[in-house]
């Protein structure tokens, strides 16, 4: 009897550490208007924020859950703690984070990677950032790395209150609303004009309390001619109650400069990734993001760009993996308004073992978007029949004057190809490996070293079953 | 209103985006759409016609109105929404073949609502072929002037059953005056090695609906849709066809070839729905507007559902202007861009006129294709 090889779950044993007894205060399950009160009390809120807080509460009832997407019906916000304080103040020495806290980061590689290859790091546990560095020679050049909250009062609060939700406001959808009224944590970037940020920043976010949600709000600055690149990692270990994730971010790509936005997302399968990500582009100015998405329960995540300048630019490299019990709903949205823009987006899917992973973009070039082009190119690879893929793209476009390309490919493991390896002496187990291995180097290949190493330990993908 | 429904049709297999404004679209008919009858030219020996009665539910098989409810059709439940009280049925002879293509010609007044139903029935291993031609009567194509609509609606649903190695080629021109709304409604099943080829032009009307759902059933069935259209002026076409492979080794292939000019506004909803079980499937499909005028409008969305392993499925899309290389070439043997624009797009419709075995269809595509060109302002 011939078996068929088969592609082994992402090994998840490192990101389900367990941390008890580390949180400090909780505003308790549920949501209501004094909770959110409570919350903007204890992150000493300026008014307006209080204010705003409150407003978005009220949005948040009044917008319906969206029906056209992945099921969200195991997703019961009276039984969500919005907030949770862990036992420790943000600290930007190592040394001063408490230990149980320091060894889930040491173990998942975050002082390792600053030391090695970042300028900069925020770690998040649930609901408050517990350490935010940036070496000095960075900050030396005038860029700004800090925890959102205490950006407000500083130099910057201005430039915070001038930015802050006005790219996703709460008006956008439930989760947009759900997050102004009980976001917490996150970083914020500033990138000075001219200012070229070698070296990554890097944020990890980490959701260790069962039932809790988090929403940090990620708010970068790039400004004209300046260059960064910004990582995003978060995980979670696994439970058997609901948690949910929905942050923000936003990001404001100025004239001629240049961001690059890494995400390696690894939430947990019992976790609601209900995350916002959005930028606007200035003229000559570039957008790239980096996409894997290989965890949760329930995933909704298009990061969308705004290319409002003309000549300004945007890419999209993306790569979602969906096994046993998952399904992800991913993909991208650009809007063109600019003249003679630009946009890729390059996606890749993998499904099996009866998870389910769905491609949907939009792609809007306005009327005086003219010149414009897009290009739309998306793989799905089946790697067994109880599973599902699905592409939704969508084009709308409004002015003569563009040029507008998509293409789509569905299917399974090439048998040629597995046959042609096979013949130069690759087991077949090992020929669909490096197959199945291969279909994500669009993503490996865009990240420093260190991350795309990070990023194939977490599809290792082990090839098993005896053939014959 | 009063004696309208407001109706949803052409709904999308998978939602997205309400934003988008794609999901579905919206439809306005009067509450009485009468019949309004083809006159058939060109009848087969091999061809049997019938009027089925719709009111009583008596006959069996395909002689029962049950046995054709049950193809669902690509505008959905809401798009059955004719009053009238019995169908055109054609029913092709097991083992014969439709020598010229049955014309059935459906000939609309400038006012009034009137909704069709059209049976097809291909019995084994034969070849069922038939050519409908939809105009407004005395329409004059080299009259290229805008007009507004006014309240008049041509319908007609279609549904088709091919039993095992048995086809149905089914050829539609649409010509109605842009002052009517037209809804062209497809349904279809296929036994084994059956097939369902349909190639449509849409050149009139101010509003379209048109939409196609082919359920592929049987082993090794197939679905092809060739399709052509033209829009001017404000016109809205929205159109929505659905492949459904459940059997193995089923193919579908739909190819759209689109002009729009002025500010003319389009939806193009194309699905390959590969359902478990369909092991060795393959679909592709494949779309190509082109955008002359400096206001119009394109929506394009392609989907694949897949939820089966060993399936083959593509789609492609281009959307914009002339490619610059095509502009070169036209350009190094004398022809100006606007004579080159309106060269291919004439040719576009024309490829798929080609398609079609029917001199009528041609001469007309011919003049409409004239008429258009000459008045084009670029």
């Amino acid at each position: 009897m011939r078996e068929k090889s088969q592609v082994d779950d992402i090994d998840r044993s490192i990101y389900d550490i367990k941390n008890e007894n580390l949180d400090e205060y909780s505003v308790g399950e549920g949501l209501t208007p004094e909770i959110v009160r409570k919350i903007s009390e204890e992150k000493n809120d300026p008014e307006w924020m209080r204010d705003f807080r409150l407003k978005s509460l009220e949005v948040y009832h009044s917008i319906s859950v969206p029906d056209w997407g992945p099921s969200i019906d195991g997703l019961d916000m009276d039984h969500i703690v919005t907030y949770i304080r862990p036992n420790t103040k943000m600290s930007a020495k190592w040394s001063d984070v408490p230990d149980d806290i320091k060894d889930t980061f040491e173990r998942l590689g975050i002082p390792q990677a600053e030391r090695e290859s970042l300028a900069g790091v925020g770690a998040q546990f649930d609901s408050e950032l517990v350490y935010h560095n940036v070496k000095e020679e960075v900050a030396a050049q005038g860029v700004i790395y800090s925890d959102l909250e205490s950006a407000m009062y500083g130099p910057y609060a201005d430039m915070i209150r001038e930015h802050f939700m006005k790219l996703i406001p709460p008006q956008d959808h439930k989760f947009a609303a759900l997050h102004g009224a009980v976001w917490s944590g996150g970083s914020f970037v500033y990138v000075p004009p001219g200012v070229k940020v070698e070296i990554p920043l890097q944020s990890y976010f980490r959701l260790n309390a069962p039932g809790a949600g988090q929403f940090e709000h990620t708010l970068i600055i790039v400004d004209e001619g300046a260059d960064l690149h910004f990582i995003e990692g978060c995980s979670a270990p696994k439970y058997n109650v609901a948690n949910l994730h929905a942050g923000a971010v936003e990001l404001f790509v100025g004239k001629n400069a240049k961001l690059r936005y890494s995400t390696i997302e690894n939430w947990s399968k019992n976790m609601y990734n209900l995350n916002t990500k959005r930028a606007i582009v200035e003229e000559g100015g570039t957008m790239e993001w980096v996409s894997g998405s290989f965890g949760s329960h329930v995933s909704y995540l298009y990061p969308m760009t705004i290319l409002q300048g003309n000549d300004s630019h945007m890419e999209f490299t993306g790569i979602t993996f969906a096994g046993k019990g998952q399904n992800l709903d991913t993909g991208a949205k650009v809007v063109h308004t600019g003249a003679r823009t630009s946009s890729y987006i390059n996606t890749k899917s993998i499904s099996k073992d009866g998870g389910i992973s769905t491609f949907r973009s939009s792609v809007v070039i306005g009327k005086n978007a003219k010149k414009s082009k897009n290009a739309v190119s998306c793989q799905s690879l089946m790697l067994d029949s109880i599973s599902r893929s699905d592409t939704i793209p969508a084009m709308d476009i409004r002015t003569k004057d563009a040029d507008v390309g998509h293409e789509a490919k569905i299917g399974k493991v090439s048998d040629d190809a597995v046959f042609y390896l096979m013949s130069r002496g690759i087991s077949e187990e090992d020929a669909r490996a490096m197959i199945v291995s291969g279909f994500a180097d669009n993503v490996s290949k865009e990240l420093p070293l260190e991350y795309a190493v990070e990023m194939n330990n977490l599809i290792r993908l082990e090839m098993k079953g005896s053939i014959g | 209103m009063a004696n309208t429904k407001e109706l949803v049709v052409n709904a999308l297999p998978s939602k997205t985006w309400y934003w988008l404004k794609i999901n579905d679209a919206r439809l306005s008919v009067p509450a009485d759409v009468k019949e309004l009858g083809p006159s058939i030219d060109n009848k087969d020996e091999h061809v049997t016609y019938k009027k089925l009665s719709l009111v009583t539910e008596q006959g069996e098989g395909k002689e029962s109105p049950a046995f054709w409810r049950n193809i669902k059709t690509g505008a959905g439940m809401e798009g059955d929404f004719i009053t009238g009280s019995q169908a055109d049925l054609l029913i092709q002879k097991a083992g014969t073949e439709t020598k010229a293509p049955v014309v059935l010609h459906y000939d609309y007044d400038k006012t009034g609502a009137y909704g069709d139903r059209l049976y097809l029935y291909a019995e084994k291993d034969s070849t069922l072929k038939v050519v409908v031609i939809a105009k407004t009567k005395g329409l004059d194509i080299s009259d290229t002037s805008e007009k507004e609509l006014n309240g008049s609606l041509g319908a007609l649903q279609t549904r088709i059953y091919t039993e095992e190695g048995a086809k149905v080629e089914l050829h539609m021109l649409q010509l109605l005056s842009e002052e009517s709304v037209y809804v062209s409604d497809i349904g279809g099943h296929c036994e084994e090695d059956g097939a369902i080829r349909v190639t449509r032009l849409e050149l009139g009307s101010g509003k379209l609906y048109a939409a196609a759902e082919v359920d592929l059933v049987g082993k090794r069935s197939d679905f092809t849709a060739e399709i052509g259209y033209s829009a001017r002026h404000a016109q809205k076409y929205d159109m929505n066809y659905v492949a459904r492979h459940r059997g193995r080794k089923t193919t579908c292939e739909m190819n759209v070839n689109g002009v729009l000019w002025d500010k003319a506004e389009k939806v193009f909803r194309g699905t390959i729905d590969f359902i478990c079980g369909c092991a060795e499937a393959k679909g592709n499909e494949k779309e190509e507007v082109l955008m002359l005028g400096e206001d119009v409008i394109n929506h394009t969305i392609p989907l694949i559902l897949c939820n089966e392993e060993d399936v083959e499925g593509n789609h492609g899309a281009t959307i914009g202007e002339l490619d610059q290389d095509t502009l070169f070439y036209l350009g190094s043997r004398g022809i100006d861009p606007e004579t080159a624009k309106v060269m291919v797009a004439a040719s576009k419709l024309e490829a798929v006129s080609q398609m079609i075995p029917n001199g009528e269809i041609r001469k007309l595509v011919d003049e409409f294709v004239r008429g258009t060109t000459e008045d084009a302002e670029l």
